[in-house]
This record gives C-alpha cells, sequence and structure tokens, in this order.
C-alpha cells in the first residue's frame, strides 16, 4: 500500500516536473509505465475485490436455485430456465462494455458473473436431461468459451479461472490415460496449446506496466499452475529420461524470465515468476546434490514428438542465461547455469552417479557463496539471506544424509544460525550508518 | 462470443427435444451404484449389465473413434446392444458411440449413466431403485433416432422412479 502512495504522489508531481522542463512528455509516459496504475490502490481494490465477491455470490445463489431440479416445472421450461443466468450474465457485459467501461469493479464483477454463468449453464441443462458426460470435456467448453470474456473486459479473474481451469483439465485427463497405459501425447501437448490461447491478455495488461496489481496476480496463478502443467506433459513423455535436465531448464527459464523482465520490482510480490523459479531450482539443485537422483538411467521412451516441449524449454534456459551473462548479471547467471550443469551431471552420471552428485554439491556450494557475496557487495539483505539459506539447506542436508555424531550437528547448526544473525545484524548497523 | 457462448447449452437442449420428439423408445434393464457428483446436482447412478455393446474380438480402435452399436429388443420386450460396427446399420436402430480411454473388454460404457432428480427426492429414490434393480425390476426408456440418444423416464416397478416415490 506504502508504494502506492508515494507512486500516486510522484504522479501529482509529473504536471509541474513537465511544465518547468525538468523531464520531457517521453519521461513522464515512461514513468507512468514503469509504475503502473495507482487508481487499483487502497479503496478502489477493496471495491474490485467486493465486486468480484459479490458477483461470484449472487451468481452462485442463483446456480443453486436453479439447481435445485424442480421437478414440478417440466422440461423445456426448466431448460430455457438454466439458459437464464448466461442471458443475465451476458446482459451484465454489455451493460458494463457500454455504460461502465472504465470501472474495474464492474468489470472484474461482471466478467467473473459471466465465466461462472457458462460453465452453470451447460452443466444445468445437461442436468435437466440427464446428459453425463466427461466432466474433463465439459470443463473444456467451460474454460474455452469463458476465456473470450477474459479478454473483452479486461478482466483478471476469468484470465486466472482459465489458467486453473486448463492445468486441472490436463490433470484429469492425464489420469485417466495414465490409467489405461496409454501415453496421450496430444492431451499432453493440449495444455501448452490451450495456455498460448491465455498468454496475450497477459501481454496486453503489461504494456500499462508490468508491476501493476493484475498483471501480478496473473503472474503468480501461471507460475503456480505451470510446473503442475509441465510436470503432467513431462511425465507423458520422458517417464525419466533426462529428468534432471528437463526439471533444471524449467525452474530456471521461470526464473530467468523474471529477472529479466521485470528488474525493477519494488516488491516480491510483483515477481511471482523469479520467485517461484528461483524456489524450484535451488529446490532441484538440491535433489541432484544427492547420489540417488542419479542413479535412474531409464532410456528414451515416449513419442520423439514430445521432446519438444521439455527440448523447448532447455533452449529458452540457455537463451535466457546467455543473455544474463551478456548483461553481466552475474546473481542470475550464477542461478541460470543449473542447466547446463545438469547437462553435464547427466552426462557424467551414466559413468558414476556420485561424481555427478559430488559435482552438484560443489556447485550448490558455490551458488550459495557466490549470492551470499554479492547480496554483501550490494548491500541487499534479501540476496544475503537467500545465499545463507542455500548454504544452510545444502549443509543441512549433507547433515542428514551422512552419518554424523549429535555432537557435531549440534555445533554445526549453532554456527550457522550464529552467522545468520551476525551478518544481518552487521548489514542492518552498515545501512543505518549510511543513512 | 455470446453466440457460441449459448450455443453450447442450447445446442444440447435442441438435440435432446429432438430426440424426444421424434426417437424410438427402447428399454434398458438396470443395475445399481451410488456416487455423488458434486458438480451437477443428485442423481440416482445407472449401471447396466449383460447389455452392453461390446467390440468384436481383434479390433483395435484408436481412442475417439466413432462406433455404432445396433439396438435389438428381445423376447423379455428389453432392449440390448449388439457387436459394435465401424458403419451405421441400414434401417435398423442404433447408438453412436465415441470410444474413450477407458472401455473395458466387458463391453462398452453407455452415455446414459445418471438420472438427476431433486436433490430432496434423490435419497429416497436411490433406496428405491436399489431394490428394484436388485430385484431385475428396474429400467430406463431412452428415445433413440439416427444415433442420438435422450432419456426418457426411469421406471421402478413398471411405475416412473418420482411416482413410486410419492407412494401408491
Amino acid at each position: 500500500m506504502q508504494d502506492r502512495k508515494h507512486v500516486a504522489w510522484l504522479y501529482g508531481q509529473l504536471p509541474d516536473l513537465l511544465r518547468d522542463g525538468t523531464i520531457d512528455a517521453d519521461s513522464a509516459s515512461r514513468i507512468r509505465s514503469r509504475y503502473g496504475d495507482v487508481e487499483e490502490g487502497g479503496q478502489s481494490r477493496a471495491i474490485v475485490l467486493f465486486g468480484i465477491l459479490g458477483a461470484a455470490l449472487i451468481g452462485g445463489g442463483i446456480i443453486l436455485l436453479i439447481a435445485h431440479n424442480w421437478d414440478g416445472f417440466g422440461r423445456p421450461l426448466r431448460a430455457a430456465l438454466s439458459l437464464a443466468p448466461l442471458l443475465l450474465g451476458q446482459g451484465l457485459v454489455g451493460w458494463t462494455l457500454a455504460r461502465r467501461p472504465e470501472s474495474v469493479a464492474w468489470r472484474e464483477g461482471a466478467g467473473t458473473f459471466l465465466t461462472l454463468a457458462i460453465g452453470a449453464s451447460i452443466a444445468l441443462v445437461a442436468q435437466t436431461y440427464h446428459t453425463g458426460g466427461r466432466f474433463e470435456d465439459f470443463l473444456l467448453s467451460w474454460v474455452i468459451l469463458g476465456l473470450p470474456v477474459a479478454y473483452l473486459l479486461r478482466a483478471t479473474l476469468p484470465a486466472i479461472l482459465y489458467l486453473v481451469g486448463i492445468v486441472s483439465w490436463a490433470g484429469i485427463n492425464s489420469a485417466w490415460t495414465w490409467d489405461q497405459g496409454n501415453w496421450g501425447v496430444g492431451e499432453a501437448l493440449g495444455y501448452w496449446g490451450l495456455l498460448a490461447l491465455a498468454m496475450p491478455w497477459w501481454f496486453i495488461e503489461m504494456r500499462e506496466g508490468r508491476y501493476g496489481p493484475r498483471v501480478a496476480l496473473f503472474g503468480w496463478t501461471l507460475a503456480l499452475t505451470l510446473p503442475i502443467g509441465f510436470a503432467i506433459s513431462l511425465g507423458k513423455v520422458t517417464f525419466g529420461f533426462a529428468g534432471p535436465v528437463w526439471h533444471a531448464a524449467f525452474w530456471t527459464t521461470l526464473f530467468l524470465a523474471g529477472a529479466k523482465w521485470w528488474p525493477h520490482a519494488t516488491s516480491p510480490r510483483q515477481r511471482p515468476l523469479l520467485q517461484v523459479g528461483a524456489l524450484g531450482a535451488v529446490g532441484v539443485a538440491l535433489v541432484l546434490t544427492f547420489g540417488d537422483a542419479w542413479r535412474e538411467h531409464p532410456t528414451i521412451t515416449g513419442s520423439l514428438a514430445g521432446y519438444a516441449i521439455p527440448l523447448a524449454w532447455l533452449a529458452a534456459s540457455l537463451a535466457l542465461w546467455a543473455d544474463a551473462l551478456k548483461r553481466r548479471d552475474v546473481g542470475s547467471a550464477l542461478l541460470g547455469s543449473l542447466p547446463v550443469v545438469a547437462c553435464a551431471g547427466y552426462a557424467v552420471s551414466a559413468v558414476s552417479p556420485w561424481l555427478a552428485a559430488a559435482a552438484f554439491n560443489l556447485y550448490v556450494f558455490a551458488l550459495g557463496v557466490g549470492v551470499l557475496v554479492i547480496g554483501l557487495r550490494a548491500q541487499r539483505l534479501a540476496m544475503v539471506n537467500a545465499g545463507m539459506m542455500i548454504l544452510s539447506a545444502l549443509i543441512l542436508i549433507r547433515f542428514f544424509d551422512v552419518d554424523i555424531g549429535f555432537v557435531a550437528r549440534g555445533v554445526a547448526f549453532i554456527v550457522i544460525g550464529a552467522g545468520f544473525l551476525l551478518t544481518n545484524v552487521m548489514l542492518l548497523r552498515k545501512r543505518r550508518a549510511a543513512q | 462470443m455470446c453466440l457460441f457462448q449459448l450455443a453450447a447449452p442450447a445446442s444440447i437442449a435442441w438435440r435432446q427435444e429432438r430426440t424426444l420428439a421424434r426417437g424410438a423408445a427402447f428399454r434398458f434393464q438396470t443395475a445399481p451404484v451410488d456416487p455423488y457428483d458434486a458438480f451437477r446436482g443428485r442423481y440416482v447412478a445407472l449401471s447396466f449389465r449383460d447389455n452392453l455393446p461390446i467390440l468384436p474380438k481383434g479390433t483395435t480402435l484408436a481412442p475417439g473413434a466413432k462406433v455404432y452399436a445396433p439396438i435389438e429388443v428381445g423376447a423379455d420386450g428389453f432392449a440390448r446392444f449388439g457387436e459394435v460396427l465401424l458403419t451405421p446399420p441400414e434401417g435398423k436402430p442404433y447408438l453412436t458411440l465415441r470410444l474413450s480411454e477407458r472401455f473395458s473388454t466387458q463391453g462398452l460404457p453407455l452415455p446414459f449413466d445418471r438420472f438427476y432428480l431433486e436433490e430432496t427426492k434423490a435419497p429416497a429414490a436411490e433406496v428405491i431403485y436399489r431394490k428394484h434393480a436388485r430385484d431385475r425390476d428396474a429400467w430406463l426408456v431412452v428415445r433413440i433416432l439416427d444415433g442420438d440418444w435422450a432419456i426418457e423416464d426411469l421406471f421402478v416397478g413398471g411405475k416412473p422412479i418420482r411416482e413410486a416415490i410419492a407412494g401408491p
């Protein structure tokens, strides 16, 4: 909230700054696109939230009333009633577009209502006529019909529901095909096609600034659903073949993309890809410090076409890494090198899994130290702590992994803990002194 | 956009009404089960035995393939499915099926597998239905037209299930 206030103040200053020639019109518009909308801060954000909540509740209530399955009404009347929420939603959306196109609360509220109404109408008609059908088919037609609402109203919730819907669809589909020993590469790839339909929504929103709450909300949903979609399509294709490489490539790409395209975030909330990607990448790196992680060596299975997805992620991670190197962004390049290290590890592991694990122990150690040092130099507390977390995670893991006495463990824990506290205290003092 | 959104539910309704109005009625004997599909309200789950369409031995078809199950009426007045065909049979009633990934060799699952009721009536309906299904005294009337189907009513002990719940 606080930084929104500052941005509002800054925007208030812009006209004066323009007038006295301190900045030109170009700079002013760049500043605006850098910080995004301020309207959505504070009170108006609450109004938007209540708009969505209200629409969802009213929509849910109407749906429940109709779902009662009024036996007395007769079939055609019930079918017509089932279409009522949909027509109401469309009317609401039409009214919003005509009369309140500027109001975020109306757009989000009407969009939410219509999105729910689409699913409800299909389900209610299906109930009236006792047509069963597969849940995933119902889900698919619902989300596809609902996506245009997100674009038309530039509404966030329909877009987010779409992301959740397609990953659920992929999950249900894969569970069934898996059961039947049927790999269904086509369905696994279908997720990526569906995802591609939603991405322009994000890019359109980004044109008004990458750091706004709507872009971030979509980003968080994406960062949290993508791993599921990726795991599903990977499971269908590779069956463990070169697994470490694909996982490393996926998380690293998220992290590097977040670092590259959201460089000036004022709060961690604004960088979902970076946050989730970094967490996943470090997690993968830590898992790969275990010798057992390298012991499985399945041969290539599944269809080669299916490898397009993991290979694309690998290519993206390498390209972004090269870019980070070019920009001399050492902090990003350190963690960004994970896929390369994983490739090397995978090549070595065929000969000796132990060697690959040893290499990864060294890598994670170097990563932790590197992040720590960069953080200390730049006096960035978050990075210092991240570096220390990586180091302590590595040390803790090795402690539980290897047979070491309680006394040695106890001492090590105390040393790590003391190190944490000392560095933080020192950094804070330094910062205060600088101020 | 609005038209597509309306078309999805409306087309289901329109096909169902057409089949109900012009299709031929068949009775299928049922066997019981019981789940709860929170998403679409309360219904009686229907299952069928002995009368399922079967794939001829040795046929391999990809999931999603369309097949046609011819319908025959036995001496007891109940309908059964024969071996499925790859083209619609001429001059005989049939049901169009799309193979899912989930069929077993016992027989293809039928698309009509649920009968919805008001949520207050569904529990009572299930008790009655279960008893009659066990006695082989429950059947579903389905209208069939050009391979399309629409459920007309569920009968237990010779009465529509809504009447049976209401009492004698």
